[in-house]
């Protein structure tokens, strides 16, 4: 109940934000939340979310930022801190109603330019209510694709990205898979559609009728499924940076980055000059503590190339 | 002549789970649980119904005399009317 009602939350405030978006001149696709949920979740089961996820085009992501910042919501994602990994969206937070935005510039998994992922996306979005309003949504063979690479991207032991999936595998028709298998290709997210539909039963039935035989899996994207440890997939980025000079950087920063990201990931962090200090000695153990696991499951996922 | 009720919209947003509604009052920025018989009264209301036929589809339903579905039925209305979420 709790969870339903705070996604009629979600939904409003999305609103909100596309409203805002379209009236600077942003387009903007709706991802996932209630696309998934008006389509696999018809059947009056619960399928909560908390967050908005919108696409825009990635050479309006600066514009969108403004439009966000202009409706009171602050920047929590880690982008301009230098040598972390790059991630497919940056999360926003507004504190007076604790709405929660994350603004894609790509979709988990792919590997196009996101150019190529925004054209791909929207040149098929169809018109979802939401919130009270007629927005852009994600279109069926999208959101099929976008459930298959979220549960890959998720892994194993996550349950709700696997119950999208599910459905989304009971529901789509042969042929809505294979126009999300020729999205996948066109934003280079072959291997993570492959891998996420071999995390549940009945996909394995749909990938066997892709037009695409297997496909070779990066080591990262297999580490990925299984859930992995802390830090496992810190290790395979590091294995992807050229020179050692790059990597013994990134170590360091890992090790001792920099206070906005202290604050972002340590909730100590954000409590005063001594929470901030504090947190660095608290991060030494932690990543000492979870390296071991995480290094295991990197060298796991990469002998198995 | 009988006046034909029906949620106002675009005053709540609302998602029927597990045959239940939850509804948000977009106004009060309040969440609405509402109860399973309240729930068929919602699906009518969202039409549009008169008092009557509401008090029928709850008899229906769940099998209740007469004159217990036209209280709930009016303490139904009264709530939403309060409201101010049901438009004539």
């Amino acid at each position: 109940m709790l969870a339903t009602a705070r996604a009629l939350t979600v939904d409003r405030f999305t609103s909100e934000v596309v409203g805002a978006l379209e009236r600077d001149g942003i387009p903007s696709v709706l991802l996932k939340g209630p696309v998934l949920q008006q389509w696999l979740y018809d059947d009056g089961a619960p399928r909560g979310y908390g967050d908005a996820d919108i696409l825009v085009p990635p050479d309006h992501v600066d514009r969108a930022v403004s439009v966000l910042d202009r409706l009171g919501f602050g920047d929590r994602s880690l982008e301009g801190v230098p040598h972390m990994r790059p991630n497919h969206a940056r999360t926003f937070f507004r504190a007076s109603d604790g709405a929660t935005v994350d603004l894609h510039e790509t979709i988990p998994g792919a590997t196009a330019d996101a150019r190529e992922v925004w054209h791909a996306v929207s040149s098929s979005a169809t018109k979802l209510r939401v919130g009270g309003r007629l927005l852009d949504a994600s279109s069926r063979p999208v959101a099929a694709l976008h459930a298959a690479l979220h549960a890959a991207h998720h892994g194993v032991k996550e349950p709700r990205p696997l119950e999208d999936l599910r459905r989304a595998v009971a529901r789509a028709s042969p042929d809505v898979w294979l126009e999300a298998e020729e999205i996948a290709r066109t934003i280079g997210a072959l291997a993570p559609l492959h891998v996420g539909l071999r995390l549940v039963p009945e996909g394995e039935r749909v990938r066997a009728a892709l037009r695409t035989g297997d496909v070779p899996i990066d080591p990262a994207v297999r580490l990925r499924a299984t859930t992995p440890p802390k830090l496992a997939e810190g290790f395979a980025w590091l294995s992807t940076q050229k020179g050692l000079r790059t990597k013994a950087v990134i170590v360091f920063r890992r090790l001792f980055p920099p206070p906005q990201f202290m604050r972002v990931c340590m909730p100590v962090a954000r409590r005063g000059r001594l929470g901030l200090v504090l947190s660095y000695p608290w991060r030494l153990v932690s990543l000492a503590w979870h390296a071991p696991a995480g290094l295991r499951a990197w060298l796991r996922a990469k002998g198995q190339t | 002549m009988t006046e034909r009720l029906r949620i106002k919209k675009g005053a709540v947003e609302w998602r029927e789970v597990e045959g239940e509604v939850v509804a948000l009052d977009v106004g009060r920025s309040e969440y609405i649980a509402i109860n399973p018989s309240g729930t068929v009264l919602w699906r009518e209301l969202e039409t549009g119904a008169t008092k009557e036929e509401l008090v029928l589809e709850l008899v229906r339903t769940f099998d209740v005399e007469e004159d217990v579905a036209t209280r709930d039925v009016e303490a139904f209305l009264r709530t939403l009317d309060d409201r101010g979420l049901l438009v004539r």
